[in-house]
């Protein structure tokens, strides 16, 4: 207990966690609104609007979605460096403000509501932006809180990304920092396991603290959103 | 919600390709163009549908092409062609083979094994007690703690001369045992750290499907005089099964798990090992394989989903498959009332 203050201060002083927690907060933010936005837009057009090819082109996504992400890793990587993201917020934040996977769990939420809002809302003149946006959006609410967690604990504890972008210090993230924490110049040296410990709970808390009070959302918004067969 | 529109055009099977282009074109453009067409659909898709294309489609497709060439990752120009010669090459490697066997004993172990606990798990998180949302969350922490913590912390607890599991298996006779340095042991040992970090997140999805039962099943169960295991291995699985097609650990990080947690750190031992025939390195994580699987399940339910008649998101049983013990549950309502 006595070696406790020491511990937490040294943690703050050793790496710029400051520095590392507001980049974390700022890439988890835009990526989680990111997603939030885009995909449920996308799950609107895929499961209440009629256009031609909207069940092929959603067949296309569904295919990707089993892809791991490594395999897409180094092209991706060679797309960003190219736009002249490296190093940046831009290649942190833009490659991961849209996932399939959130389109998948908002149309199946999309889906389980009646025709019968948008054929009334239709009759009444409401354009498809309204009806997207002021019926289906509020009634469809544990989903994007499950999608946000979802988004949320991904981008928050994501560290293959951020270190393939992130070169130097203002652009690292909590994640990278508590990596860095355990390396060991050599087999002789042992990282200073405590200070890992220290670093490793903090980390965790804000996803911690997220998720117990969105829990109760988030178990609803998979059953409704759920693959019900 | 049909799916007319996608179908291709009737007739016109003998027609020359000038003769198409002049007469069925305009008509196509017509059909695509059309009031049937919602297509302000397109704008609400475009978002993503760019941002799919640039930052997924185009690697893919770029993965795919670099398969068949001889690129060392300096430049593109220096890609050279060599066709199928990668892939001939994998064809003879002994390693990996020995990779795809890993993955697929890691796969058979860690997929029913981590369903069974966590089922169990969520079984028990069901309950309606005080702070139950308290214990959910310490099963959750698994799942959100960095990887390089959780490695930490396996590996002195599993140390052969220092960590308490050993102790403990000492103190009861059973000497101590080298879990992450045999090669018979380490693999099974890493299915279990993975299954510790990922039954939290299997937990939620269960409690998802367990809560979507109606409380007349648990109800009809009790009147019955049904064993509460029983009345788990009867009902639960039918009734939440369908919430596993929901895909495991999407996450960016989470396919690394296995080599992360074992080889990381101490990349010697993982290369002796690799000599010996193989842990989980890095090519390892063979895709395909666990993905595979769950993309036919998924691919089935959407196919289902999109081919059906009827009322939204609710798919119906078929007629000729009732639910025997949703049957009797009614009747027992019935005769409660009746009485």
């Amino acid at each position: 207990m006595r070696s406790t203050p020491r511990t937490t201060s040294s943690f703050f002083t050793l790496l710029p966690f400051g520095q590392y927690f507001l980049n974390t907060v700022i890439v988890t933010a835009f990526t989680v609104i990111g997603q939030l936005v885009i995909c449920s837009m996308a799950a609107y057009g895929f499961a209440r609007l009629n256009f031609i090819g909207r069940n092929t082109i959603f067949i296309l996504y569904l295919a990707t979605m089993m892809i791991p992400f490594q395999i897409t890793l180094i092209p991706l990587f060679l797309i960003v460096h190219n736009l002249g993201w490296v190093n940046s917020f831009a290649g942190l934040i833009v490659p991961g403000i849209s996932s399939v996977f959130g389109i998948f769990l908002l149309r199946q939420a999309f889906l389980g509501i009646p025709n019968d809002y948008q054929d009334a809302a239709r009759i009444d003149g409401a354009s498809e932006w309204r009806i997207f946006a002021q019926i289906f959006l509020p009634l469809t609410g544990p989903a994007l809180a499950t999608l946000a967690v979802f988004a949320f604990m991904g981008t928050w504890t994501d560290l293959l990304w951020p270190l393939l972008i992130a070169r130097d210090q203002g652009m690292r993230t909590l994640e990278l920092g508590l990596a860095y924490f355990s390396v060991r110049p050599n087999a002789y040296i042992q990282p200073n396991w405590p200070l890992l410990m220290a670093a490793a709970v903090v980390v965790m808390l804000p996803v911690l603290v997220v998720y117990f009070f969105a829990q109760r959302y988030f178990i609803t918004g998979i059953a409704l959103s759920g693959v019900k067969g | 919600m049909s799916s007319i529109q996608d179908r291709a055009l009737p007739g016109g099977q003998t027609q020359g390709f000038f003769q198409a282009i002049t007469t069925r074109g305009p008509r196509l453009w017509q059909r695509f163009w059309s009031r049937s067409n919602e297509r302000i659909g397109y704008l609400f898709i475009l978002p993503s549908l760019v941002h799919t294309i640039i930052f997924l489609a185009i690697p893919l497709v770029f993965s795919f092409y670099l398969s068949f060439t001889d690129w060392r990752g300096v430049n593109l120009q220096d890609a050279p062609f060599v066709g199928l010669g990668n892939y001939d090459f994998l064809r003879g490697d002994r390693r990996f083979w020995a990779a795809m066997l890993n993955s697929a004993k890691y796969t058979l172990m860690s997929v029913p094994l981590g369903m069974a606990i966590s089922l169990a798990i969520a079984v028990v998180m069901n309950q309606k007690l005080r702070g139950i949302y308290i214990f959910r969350t310490l099963f959750f922490m698994p799942v959100i703690s960095s990887w390089v913590a959780v490695a930490v912390i396996w590996v002195t607890l599993l140390d052969t001369r220092s960590g308490i599991i050993n102790w403990l298996l000492d103190l009861v006779g059973l000497g101590p045992v080298p879990f992450l340095q045999d090669a018979n042991t380490a693999l099974p040992t890493l299915v279990l750290i993975a299954i510790w970090k990922g039954a939290g997140f299997q937990m939620v999805i269960w409690l998802a499907g367990l809560q979507a039962i109606p409380q007349e099943l648990y109800e009809a169960a009790a009147i019955d005089g049904g064993v509460a295991l029983a009345g788990l291995l009867a009902h639960h699985p039918p009734a939440a099964r369908a919430h596993h097609l929901l895909p495991r650990g999407h996450g960016r990080d989470r396919v690394i798990p296995g080599v992360y947690a074992g080889v990381r750190h101490d990349e010697g031992r993982a290369a002796r090992l690799d000599r010996r025939g193989g842990v989980p390195h890095l090519p390892a994580r063979v895709p395909g394989l666990r993905h595979g699987v769950r993309f036919g399940a998924v691919l089935g339910a959407v196919w289902r989903d999109l081919h059906r008649d009827g009322a939204a998101g609710v798919v119906q049983p078929p007629p000729g498959r009732r639910d025997p013990f949703l049957e009797r549950a009614g009747t027992w309502n019935r005769r409660w009332k009746a009485t």
